[in-house]
């Protein structure tokens, strides 16, 4: 999927001025993502649907006030999120069984692209941080979500999840700098 | 900021550009990285480095859809705003009592409302949210009832912006001009047509434009009616004036010109034309042209004037030894005014939207 930045805000301000296709366009671009998102903090289809069905709807009847959104991306998976914590919120507060995890759980596996790794060490070695990331608190796995497969930037996900603007660049910092450790004796290999 | 060459590899994959063309192929960022890879053929390691990073690190798939799912649900949400525009979102649960009464009286009224839309032929899909649309002939409303801005679309497809609690009506006489009149505070975003005249009426006041951004105050409250202007250029008179001449000859009014605002008082019915409090550049002028090293003060000064498209005066022969070396990028118009003067040891004033420096020469 092609979507460049700028052209999203073009689209976006069609659709503000009332251009039904720039909104279809909009649904077709973010619908698929923002489904795959949501389902990760709430894995009920059901429930993601209705979700995004109400965020879709209220931003076509709000479009005109919406002008200032700066990325869609952003606006939209903030929408998202927003709205599914709240949904679980609310079922957990009428739930009987009150038997409810204090944080909320974000499903995210990670894996390592071992295609790329021949030797059996950088195996050995990729198969302990895939551990290790997989180890992550939920929080911090829906971070290293948010940046590599949600293409949010680290200050739009520190505003959105209430974050240290640092912790999130020191966490991003971190899980590239071990999957960096993963290739630099393979490049010192080919430098000397 | 800090320039790409010095990155990590680290910092490189942590980049949002560099993440879009590893990750989306995104077209625009691709052309980037590979110029900037021909510019810095040394860094070819490096971001082959970050690309490595990024490729490497995936996630297992968890739920998903088709793209024929996703279509049944966008046509699903399409059929829902369809149905919700044309019943006024009537609720499915079972009404009680007073809540019964509410919801009937509703209904009524949000029929009401359907039948005259539809008996002006005008069943614009959940159009103009907010504003409350009315067609007396030719002539059409605007109320904004809500307690926000109101932007709002005219049949010429200029934009307005109506504060909360402004009225504005729109018509096209017969002369082919553009009439509104306007009650309380909006921006006007006029589409340009030359030969249809864009005209604000406002409390006896009328504002001329042939295409332009401009903004209109004129609330009962207040003492003056106030016209900004931000782009183009606009005339301003009085509406008595405009009938005793026909139009033509304006004895009593003014021209605007960008940054430049006016205010009408209504009790003596006289104009005070002034420059806006923090003036915009008219023109894109970057940054670092503001950046000046033992230039002419008089060279410094004709660009702010482009840039800003207002006028200063000054004395050419007293400035014309000064010189300055000023960083004045990140300064408003008036801040850079104001240290060019402190620089020079001149003062300044402003003067019927104008900026008049006075200064006793440099030696």
């Amino acid at each position: 999927m092609i979507s460049t930045k700028t052209d999203d805000i073009l689209v976006w301000r069609l659709f503000c001025d009332g251009d039904e296709s720039a909104f279809e366009e909009i649904m077709s671009r973010y619908y698929r993502p923002l489904f795959r998102y949501g389902s990760r903090i709430s894995p009920d289809e059901i429930l993601v649907k209705d979700c995004l069905q109400e965020i879709f709807t209220d931003l076509w009847v709000r479009r005109a006030s919406l002008k200032n959104v700066q990325s869609v991306n952003f606006y939209l998976v903030k929408a998202v999120r927003n709205h599914l914590l709240f949904e679980k919120r609310k079922q957990r507060l009428t739930s009987l069984s009150g038997d409810w995890p204090e944080t909320d759980p974000f499903i995210s596996e990670f894996t390592i692209e071992t295609e790329l790794i021949s030797a059996e060490e950088e195996r050995y070695r990729s198969a302990k941080l895939e551990a290790m990331l997989n180890a992550l608190p939920a929080r911090q796995k829906e971070v290293i979500h948010l940046k590599f497969f949600q293409d949010l930037s680290a200050d739009e996900i520190a505003e959105m999840m209430g974050l240290n603007r640092q912790s999130v660049y020191n966490l991003l910092h971190e899980t590239l700098r071990k999957l960096r450790g993963l290739w630099v004796p393979l490049l010192t290999f080919f430098f000397f | 900021m800090k320039s790409y060459r010095e990155y990590t590899a680290v910092e490189l994959a942590l980049d949002d550009t560099f993440q879009n063309w590893v990750k989306k192929d995104n077209h625009d960022h691709a052309d980037f990285w590979y110029t900037w890879l021909r510019e810095n053929p040394d860094k070819a390691d490096l971001v082959r480095e970050a690309r490595q990073m990024l490729e490497s690190l995936n996630e297992r798939p968890f739920m998903d859809l088709s793209d024929e799912q996703v279509r049944t649900e966008i046509t699903h949400i399409r059929q829902s705003l369809k149905k919700n525009s044309d019943h006024r979102s009537i609720p499915s649960f079972v009404f009680h009592g007073w809540w019964r009464a509410a919801a009937i009286l509703i209904l009524l009224i949000g029929l009401g409302w359907l039948a005259r839309e539809h008996f002006n032929g005008n069943s614009e899909y959940m159009s103009g949210f907010g504003v409350e649309k009315k067609y007396t002939g030719e002539e059409k409303t605007y109320a904004n009832d809500t307690r926000s801005e109101m932007e709002i679309r005219l049949p010429d497809s200029s934009r307005v912006t109506l504060e909360a609690g402004a009225t504005l009506t729109y018509k096209e006489n017969a002369a082919s001009e553009r009439i509104t009149k306007l009650h309380g505070e909006a921006l006007f975003n006029v589409t340009h047509h030359p030969e249809k005249p864009f005209f604000v009426y406002a409390n006896g006041l009328v504002t001329k434009v042939l295409g332009t951004t401009f903004r209109v105050r004129s609330w009962d409250h207040d003492p003056a009616i106030r016209v900004t202007l931000l782009t183009g250029k606009v005339s301003v008179f009085t509406e008595a004036d405009q009938q005793q001449n026909d139009g033509n000859n304006i004895r009593n009014g003014v021209i605007l010109t960008p940054n430049q605002s006016v205010d009408f008082i209504t009790a003596s019915g006289t104009f005070h034309k002034a420059l806006v409090t923090n003036p915009v550049k008219v023109k894109p002028v970057p940054e670092e042209s503001f950046e000046f090293t033992s230039t002419p003060v008089i060279q410094i000064l004709e660009k702010i004037e482009q840039a800003y498209g207002i006028e200063l005066v000054y004395d050419e022969q007293t400035l014309k030894d000064c010189a300055l070396t000023a960083s004045l990028s990140d300064e408003s118009m008036k801040e850079k005014i104001q240290l060019i003067c402190a620089g020079i040891n001149a003062t300044y004033e402003e003067i019927d939207a104008r900026i008049i420096i006075t200064s006793k020469g440099c030696h």
